[in-house]
């Protein structure tokens, strides 16, 4: 045990003694080496090492020694070493091993120079020979060196001139081609920052032919598999009327949206509304483990005035699943939103209207001062007669400034809040504005038949038989159905008013017809006809038809 | 008991129907009186959405005695794209394709005409097309353009203003044309 104990540390004492007493100071010659330019190293190796059986040299790839020679000095060995670069790059004399009997002495050297030239690198490219027209895939480089990230990003610029391409990490892109192209020989020369630009790197990259299967004609996505996620939503579900519906619009799955940057949304009322949008899109990708993820984005906007509920929905998107091979049709999710009429014209609020003008100015939370000079002044000089809820609703309908509701009202006071008594001593204007006789003549008529009628059942009910009973009832019968015609005839004409909103009067029934007047918001129509989507009206003397849906009030 | 109710219900259907021929002939007398905006109003009261193509294509002819040929054209298209009576497709597609015509729309007279010829031989119609040909190449059609000045007056005469004379194809009120039969059923 001791022995060997004293055998290891004199191995030791020998490495460290012929380490220590390595030389380093060595000298190359040519300053400028090119590849085959013969290179000389000499330097002096402090030994006393006196017997030398053989002698090698460690050097890097792409050296080979011609000749050397050892000259003993007083205070060691003189080495001149001749080598030939075949390569250029940095290169090492790292160290000499010197066998003298059994023991090898290796001294390092550690003598470098740079040999100026060119290095030519092979690159291989490794991916699928056939994939399908927007299939992402796999390219892959193959080289002997490791390059910087910034050459295969460049190398992504040249690719990108024929097909897709996206740097991924590593040595690997995605690639994404439209067609069949081929990859042409790349060649790309980049300086080595290690030696300050004497050596170039020329990569060279070997031809890839990419063969595409087309897909079907009217693709929109090339999906890898059937996780498609195609949604529109709002952020309520609830919108009062007016206000703006704002809705998203989301697609995302594992592929490329081929063709569409737009989608069309649809918007379906059940008061037969019907609009379509075309929303624009805007597509992100993003790749995770090693597979592409894309997602298109965009929003709407709509007004929708009409009460009511409305389904939104989108067009299908046309899928081709690379999995299966076939072409599907995705549906997107409907959504359903309901407007519900705005407060400001809802029955609550009418409700409250009808109360006192002190809790009604506290309602507004408005300038309680200028509510009470208002209705002051409509109560005194316009419509001192009216009923005290009626001048409270205008006088409301003023302050909030909308004009159509205060005009409502006051066509409603002017029909409904007269007392019976200011009817009967005003006819004319009551009259004139709700209730149109019928001519003259017809009057007379009815008076004649039922004076005729009359006569008859006098002198039938002398006779007091059983015939005449029956001929009464039928003549009374008759003078009831006269009576009733007649107050038909008074009901079908009365004119109907109606209250606008801004809208314009069109000579027909047609949206592309002539304008012929313009209705500002809160303008009385009297309506001549009324269906379900136009209305014939008569304003400021001229006749003409507004879309009935203009009419924000009725006065029947 | 189907017996009461049937009884019941037919004085109604009686009303009704005598209502509806009542507002027919309203309609007929307010446009024969030259009152359109009335006679379409009725029209209108009867048949809003424009199923019955008779009503459709009186409310049409009565938009271009007022005036408005774009609001016409788009009740003749409404027609034309309905499987509607010859005659009155026929009578449609040439009111469009005479406003077309006017509003030098050549090709999309030319191809309203194109489908009138195919279920007719009519005369006016046959002109009409040569007139539109004229229009989309001058070389074409010279004759019958004569032929046309013969009937409608001098070309130059017309102004925007009067571009509409629905010849032969006017009202088609019921009963007033001898081959209106199929409008009858309506």
């Amino acid at each position: 045990m001791k022995c060997r104990l004293r055998y290891y540390i004199i191995l030791i004492y020998i490495c460290i003694y012929n380490i220590s007493n390595a030389e380093t100071v060595y000298t190359v010659s040519p300053s400028k080496i090119t590849v085959e330019t013969p290179v000389t190293i000499t330097f002096l190796l402090a030994t006393n090492i006196k017997t030398i059986d053989s002698v090698s040299f460690n050097v890097t790839d792409g050296i080979t020694i011609s000749e050397y020679t050892i000259v003993p000095q007083k205070d060691g060995l003189f080495f001149t070493v001749k080598l030939k670069p075949t390569q250029a790059g940095k290169h090492y004399l790292k160290n000499v091993v010197l066998k003298s009997g059994s023991i090898l002495h290796t001294f390092d050297i550690g003598a470098a120079f740079i040999v100026e030239g060119v290095i030519t690198i092979n690159g291989i490219w490794n991916g699928p020979k056939k994939v399908y027209q927007y299939e992402p895939f796999i390219l892959e480089l193959t080289v002997p060196i490791n390059l910087n990230e910034n050459v295969y990003k460049e190398l992504a610029n040249k690719i990108n001139k024929y097909c897709e391409a996206m740097y991924i990490d590593s040595n690997k892109y995605l690639v994404i081609a439209r067609s069949s192209c081929m990859l042409p020989d790349f060649q790309l020369k980049i300086t080595d920052e290690n030696t300050n630009g004497a050596v170039q790197f020329l990569i060279k990259t070997e031809p890839f032919t990419i063969v595409t299967i087309d897909i079907p004609p009217g693709t929109d996505w090339v999906t890898k598999d059937n996780t498609m996620h195609h949604t529109v939503h709002t952020k309520k579900s609830i919108y009062s009327s007016n206000e703006p519906v704002v809705f998203d619009l989301e697609i995302h799955a594992t592929g490329i949206p081929v063709s569409s940057q737009t989608k069309s949304i649809h918007i379906v009322g059940t008061n037969e509304y019907k609009e379509h949008l075309e929303i624009p899109l805007r597509t992100q990708y993003s790749i995770v483990q090693n597979t592409l993820l894309s997602m298109q984005e965009g929003s709407g906007t709509v007004i929708l005035t009409g009460i009511g509920r409305y389904t939104i929905v989108t067009d299908p998107i046309v899928v081709f699943n690379l999995k299966t091979g076939k072409q599907q049709l995705i549906s997107g999710k409907e959504i359903e939103i309901s407007v519900e009429e705005d407060i400001q014209e809802s029955a609550d609020l009418q409700n409250l209207l009808t109360k006192e003008q002190r809790l009604l100015c506290e309602i507004m939370n408005t300038d309680n001062s200028e509510c009470i000079k208002e209705l002051t002044r409509l109560k005194s000089e316009q419509y001192g007669w009216w009923s005290r809820s009626y001048a409270a609703r205008i006088a409301f309908a003023l302050v909030i400034q909308d004009k159509a509701y205060a005009s409502y009202q006051i066509m409603e006071a002017q029909k409904h809040g007269i007392p019976i008594l200011l009817q009967v001593t005003y006819p004319t204007i009551y009259q004139s504005l709700f209730f149109t006789m019928p001519a003259p003549q017809y009057f007379l008529v009815l008076l004649c038949i039922c004076g005729i009628t009359l006569l008859l059942v006098i002198k039938l009910q002398k006779q007091r038989n059983r015939k005449s009973i029956f001929l009464t009832i039928v003549l009374i019968s008759s003078i009831s159905i006269l009576a009733v015609l007649l107050g038909l005839a008074i009901y079908e004409r009365i004119p109907h008013y109606g209250i606008t909103d801004a809208t314009p009067v069109y000579k027909v029934p047609d949206r592309t017809a002539t304008t012929i007047a313009m209705c500002s918001t809160g303008s009385i129509v009297k309506i001549l006809s009324a269906s379900h989507a136009w209305n014939y009206i008569e304003f400021e003397g001229k006749q003409g038809w507004v879309p009935a849906a203009a009419l924000v009030y009725r006065v029947k | 008991m189907w017996k009461g109710l049937i009884y019941f219900i037919y004085p109604f259907f009686c009303i009704s129907c005598i209502c509806h021929d009542l507002t027919l002939y309203q309609a007929e007398q307010a446009g024969k009186q030259g009152n359109y905006q009335k006679a379409i109003a009725l029209y209108h009261s009867i048949d809003e959405d424009m199923e019955n193509p008779m009503i459709a294509y009186n409310c049409a002819v009565l938009y271009t005695e007022l005036g408005e040929y774009q609001a016409a054209l788009n009740v003749y298209k409404k027609i034309i794209t309905k499987k509607n009576p010859d005659t009155v497709r026929i009578a449609s597609l040439y009111n469009a394709a005479y406003i077309l015509y006017e509003k030098k729309q050549y090709s999309e007279a030319a191809e309203l005409l194109r489908e009138a010829l195919m279920v007719t031989n009519d005369k006016d119609v046959q002109m009409l097309y040569q007139c539109v040909l004229a229009g989309l190449d001058p070389g074409l059609g010279i004759t019958a353009v004569t032929e046309m000045s013969a009937v409608f007056g001098q070309p130059e005469v017309k102004t925007d203003a009067l571009i509409f004379t629905p010849v032969p194809y006017g009202i088609l009120f019921p009963g007033t044309q001898a081959n209106s039969n199929d409008f009858l059923d309506h």
